[in-house]
């Protein structure tokens, strides 16, 4: 090939050769590119994460270097440019292009680090000091221009000596400075520059890459150049990033590894040619061409070469033509597509469809025709789980599919092919399905039989979240119909995404006011409101839920726009801080407080809901906190009854044998606390010798469960003191019975036993002076009651001598006595007689003292009633008017009563003898101080109440027995009759106006 | 001796005036006076005495005299069959509750206090002469 192009620049076609040149070197060069690599690129999260943090600020200086990078109408179109948007689709990042004038400003930018990334590098040692350089993504000849009547430099070698024009800071220039010092190069600053002095023999050849070389040439109309060789420097171009960003270096690895050699090839093919294509196209270059045909005839070379020559080039203009006509069938075919989809997009998004299942049926059915398949399906993908849920199918499926039990449900690890969408994470084409595949699992019995298949995953973001598959179009499936497919279902899964975050929305609404209104707990919205300096004053209420308009007993309307304070005036400006903290601060907190004005305890939990604003979920915890109040108050009494108390506690833990003692323990067995004393052993010791038997032998059985722990035993304290101590103890068992420890209570209760030692001896002493005076008592009334027996019996015999021969005096002898004498007899006889009556009377009233008391229960008013009627027979005749309480009824003794009222009524009786109408009453009223008494009146000649304390006593009279008669005892035998059953005994009188005898009998339970 | 009274009596003053009233009863020949106790169980108890052999119609007993009491009188009589049977009646100058009731339980027919006054004294007597030597009928006899 090489020798064709060299003869014929020997002829003066070089012009042709180069471009034939260019036409027959591969447009791409082997640089591998994976062969399903339309997947999306595999990053890790670090790398993501990077990406996602520099996109759209990775600078890449840009500058015209035709065809890599041309300025068209203020856009920048281009070979590298389609690579660069090529990477940011595969990336997912916007890279940010900053434009230089010179390629070598563009270098000085990158050392300087104002970009970040070059594009069109070709690598060298120099540049990689401080450029980290990607993979080649193009490859191209560097070759030696010469002017047309120069000779030779056919090599880099055959340029020894000569002037190399190269582009100053090139990689060209770097390569020859290094490799080939022979040379005489002359940097310039362009390649046009370049090209123009060679053009103008200033200097002998330029070392130029093929593609701008064409392009240049074209544009300035140099004609006078020729290619004379192939410079063995390869042209490489690559991506270079700073050297400090090694990780972006790897992702654009990364992406132009997914660069398929087609699409390569089709981005070559729209640059690489159009500049061959635009350089035969221009007028110049033909003029120029057939000036130099001419000029060849003129010198006479062969015609049937020039033939030859003009048909290769007919042929070659030839099939850029059709290439030109097909490019924009596919132009078209294109934009049909697009419409095809958009309008199916269209009609999927117009689609009214209730749920995500139902719009993804429509969606499939859509893209079964935008593809032209027959059938189709959809599966969602769960990542997480690895699992496939079908979600829609075609209609014909299920009408020719005759799987007994169809599953829905599939794990990554079933699936067969169809799963390899997900497991190579990008589109599967399968277009002879009957075809022998090795990843192909089987049809389930009675599934449908396919011809061609292709499946598709659908991403959102990273993430797989279903596959659609297609099956049975008429032709091949193709890149186009996975583009269509891919990009309807994008499209339609933006709406799905939509579709679910509404749903999603409206179900958090739903839950979120469920629960406002039916939670037990108090929940409010509320903002703050803050004063100049910014500090919380107030907050304002925005909602309440129903539980707290119960819980504060104010209904909503109360709050609901109304300020805290404005509502309970009184507030503790701790809540406004607390709550205000939680909305400045975004801090979340929760704490319990006293609401004083509500008189109620809260446990709130408080966010900050949106900025400036807090919402409060509130406990009411009044009851628990009174019952925490009344346990620490128990807890406290319970402190203070031990201390008040003097109570030694003391626990034993009977798993490892420790004891523990509180202070007064060690204050009662007067030790002090002291490390390492075994208490046990020390209680024991204590014990006084007498009592330590039962005490061990009570603790003993206590544990066994046999009896309580409460014995009283004594111990001796070091000083030598000995105690008495009260024990009590609980065993705390577990749940078989079998004792854990014991907890117990000393007492010191030795000033107690030492009380009941003296009370006792004082008792012992006590019973014995009470039986001394007993005994005396004894005798004084042994000795009284035989005074009584002699009086009864011997003083009345002598008087009833003394009447008896009175009267016998009388008798025999009164006829010799005169009247004198007779009337002497009688008042001895009188004397006498008064002198019985008195002795009789004294007899009666001690015997009343030496009484027992019967007493029963009796009616006063009924024993009045007799006593007034026996009255009133002894003298008939006498008008009288009685007056009688009924029912005055008492606990008494009945024949002592019957005396004391037989000696009051007779009084009454007598004492009213002189009256006109005897007026007697009696009747039951309330003593001066309250208590129940009884009271005897008549309208008789009373007394003078002067000597009212002479009324009682025996023997004394306030009347003379002529006027009244009498002993003078009665009233002092009511008064013991009174007295025995604990009664009080009183009078009031005015003379002749009448008396009146109080009289009270409160109990005779304990008068024996 | 046949219907007669024993009149055990260590107050002379009482025993003439009892004597004094049986006398107008015309039945003062009928009774027999002992000074006291002793005397009065010796008249029963010994050989030729007036109660040796028969018994009064009854006794009239005091009760407060000196060496032998009333009550020893009254056990004693209670006590031998020949007079366990015999009316007794007390009568005395008291009417003490445990005088009273101590000499039923030994086996007195009656008890009957001596009234001071005289009229009273001697209706008494009278009554009693009445029953105890006429109307009443004794196992005696």
């Amino acid at each position: 090939m090489f020798k064709i192009s060299y003869l014929l620049l020997s002829l003066s076609t070089c012009l042709w050769a180069g471009a034939r040149q260019v036409s027959e070197i591969p447009p791409v060069s082997a640089i591998s590119a994976p062969p399903s690599s339309d997947a999306k690129i595999h990053l890790t999260a670090e790398e993501q994460q990077w990406l996602s943090i520099h996109d759209g600020h990775i600078r890449i200086g840009i500058t015209v270097i035709p065809p890599q990078v041309m300025e068209v109408s203020g856009d920048y179109r281009g070979l590298s440019i389609d690579y660069i948007r090529l990477l940011e689709r595969k990336l997912g990042c916007k890279f940010k292009l900053v434009p230089y004038a010179t390629w070598d400003e563009i270098l000085q930018a990158a050392k300087d680090r104002r970009i970040d990334m070059i594009f069109a590098a070709q690598q060298t040692p120099e540049r990689s000091n401080y450029l980290l350089f990607s993979q080649p993504y193009i490859e191209l000849a560097n070759m030696i221009l010469v002017r047309q009547d120069r000779r030779g430099g056919s090599n880099l070698k055959e340029l020894k000596g000569w002037k190399v024009a190269v582009s100053r800071g090139s990689a060209v220039h770097e390569s020859l400075r290094h490799n080939h010092p022979q040379m005489d190069l002359h940097p310039v600053p362009d390649e046009v520059t370049g090209l123009a002095k060679v053009s103008m023999g200033e200097v002998d050849a330029m070392v130029l890459e093929v593609s701008r070389a064409s392009y240049y040439i074209e544009k300035m109309g140099i004609l006078n150049l020729r290619v004379s060789g192939q410079a063995d420097i390869p042209y490489q171009l690559r991506f270079a990033v700073r050297s400090d960003w090694p990780t972006l270096q790897v992702v654009l690895d990364k992406g132009l590894s997914m660069i398929t050699a087609e699409v390569r090839r089709s981005i070559h093919r729209k640059w690489v040619f159009v500049s061959d294509r635009s350089l035969f196209d221009s007028q110049v270059f033909w003029i120029s061409s057939i000036g130099a045909l001419v000029a060849i005839v003129l010198v006479g070379l062969g015609v049937t070469l020039w033939n030859k020559s003009l048909r290769k080039l007919v042929r070659l203009r030839t099939s850029q033509m059709e290439q030109q006509v097909a490019e924009r069938k596919l132009a078209e075919e294109a934009l049909k597509d697009d419409l095809k989809r958009l309008r199916a997009l269209l009609r999927i998004l117009h689609h009214d469809a209730k749920d995500r299942q139902k719009l993804l049926d429509y969606a499939l059915d859509e893209a079964i025709r935008l593809t032209g398949s027959r059938i189709g399906y959809i599966y969602l993908y769960d990542e997480e789980r690895q699992q496939f849920v079908l979600n829609s199918w075609s209609r014909d499926v299920m009408a020719e599919c005759a799987v007994v039990d169809p599953q829905t449900r599939y794990d990554l690890s079933q699936t067969g092919v169809w799963g390899e969408a997900v497991r190579q994470r990008c589109p599967i084409i399968l277009n002879d399905y009957p075809a022998q595949h090795p990843l192909k699992k089987g049809y389930p019995e009675g599934h449908v039989h396919l011809k061609k298949f292709m499946t598709v995953p659908i991403f959102v973001g990273h993430r797989i979240v279903a596959t659609v598959g297609l099956a049975d179009k008429e032709t091949d499936y193709n890149e186009r119909d996975i583009i269509q497919l891919r990009l309807l279902m994008e499209g339609v899964w933006h709406s799905v995404t939509l579709m679910e975050t509404l749903e999603t929305l409206a179900a958090s609404e739903k839950r979120y006011s469920g629960l406002f209104n039916t939670i037990q707990e108090g929940f409010s919205i509320h903002e703050i409101i803050t004063d100049e300096a910014g500090r919380p004053a107030d907050y304002r209420f925005l909602d309440v839920n129903p539980a707290f308009e119960t819980m504060t007993g104010l209904p909503r309307k109360r709050w609901v726009g109304h300020t805290v304070k404005e509502v309970l005036p009184g507030i503790e400006h701790a809540w406004i801080e607390a709550y205000g903290r939680v909305a400045l601060t975004g801090e979340p907190s929760h704490f319990e407080a006293y609401a004083a004005q509500l008189g109620r305890w809260f446990q709130v939990h408080a966010f900050c809901s949106a900025p400036g604003q807090f919402a409060v979920l509130s406990f009411d915890i009044t009851e628990r906190k009174k019952t925490e109040l009344a346990l620490l108050d128990m807890t406290q009494r319970l402190s203070l009854a031990v201390a008040s108390g003097r109570l030694g506690i003391w626990e034993m833990d009977l798993a490892t044998a420790q004891m523990t003692w509180n202070d007064e323990m060690y204050c009662l067995y007067g030790c002090s606390r002291e490390k390492d004393e075994v208490l046990v052993q020390l209680w024991s010791d204590s014990l006084h010798p007498e009592d330590a038997p039962f005490a061990r032998e009570a603790y003993a059985a206590a544990l066994q469960g046999e009896r309580e722990f409460d014995p009283e035993f004594r111990i001796i304290c070091p000083d030598g003191t000995t105690k008495f101590i009260k024990a009590n103890a609980v065993v705390i068992r577990d749940d078989d019975g079998s004792p854990l420890r014991v907890i117990g209570l000393n007492r010191d209760i030795t000033e107690q036993k030492d009380a009941e030692a003296s009370l006792a001896a004082f008792n012992a002493t006590l019973e014995q002076r009470v039986k001394d005076r007993t005994a005396q008592l004894e005798a004084a009334n042994r000795e009284l009651e035989a005074f009584s027996y002699s009086v009864s019996h011997d003083l009345r015999g002598p008087l009833r001598g003394i009447d008896g021969f009175s009267r016998a005096l009388a008798e025999d002898y009164g006829s010799r006595l005169d009247e004198d004498g007779l009337h002497y007899i009688s008042r001895i006889r009188a004397g006498a007689q008064r002198m019985g009556q008195l002795i009789d009377d004294l007899l009666r009233l001690s015997r009343i003292s030496r009484s027992s008391l019967m007493p029963v229960e009796l009616d006063l008013a009924e024993l009045a009633s007799e006593i007034l009627a026996g009255l009133t027979r002894a003298a008939p005749g006498r008008p009288f008017a009685f007056s009688i309480q009924p029912e005055l009824i008492v606990q008494a003794d009945r024949r002592l009563m019957l005396l004391a009222l037989e000696n009051l009524l007779g009084n009454a009786w007598k004492f009213t003898a002189r009256c006109s109408e005897v007026h007697i009453a009696m009747g039951e009223t309330l003593s001066p101080t309250g208590e129940r008494s009884f009271f005897v009146r008549d309208n008789g000649v009373g007394f003078d109440m002067a000597y009212v304390d002479k009324l009682f006593k025996a023997f004394q009279r306030l009347h003379l027995v002529s006027e009244f008669e009498g002993t003078g005892i009665g009233l002092a035998i009511t008064q013991r009759v009174i007295h025995c059953h604990g009664g009080r005994i009183w009078a009031e009188a005015t003379p002749d106006k009448g008396s009146t005898f109080f009289f009270t009998l409160p109990g005779v339970g304990d008068l024996r | 001796m046949k219907c007669s009274i024993l009149l055990v009596e260590d107050n002379p003053d009482d025993v003439e005036l009892t004597l004094r009233v049986l006398k107008t009863q015309h039945i003062a020949n009928q009774v027999v006076v002992a000074r006291d106790g002793e005397a009065a169980l010796r008249l029963f108890f010994e050989e030729n005495q007036a109660f040796s052999r028969e018994l009064p119609s009854a006794v009239l007993l005091d009760l407060k005299m000196p060496k032998v009491d009333g009550m020893d009188v009254l056990r004693r009589l209670r006590s031998e069959p020949r007079t366990a049977t015999l009316p007794v009646v007390v009568m005395t100058t008291s009417n003490e509750e445990r005088d009273v009731v101590a000499s039923y339980q030994l086996g007195a027919n009656s008890y009957v206090r001596k009234p001071m006054e005289f009229e009273e004294f001697e209706q008494a007597i009278r009554n009693l002469g009445l029953y105890w030597l006429i109307l009443n009928v004794s196992p005696n006899e």
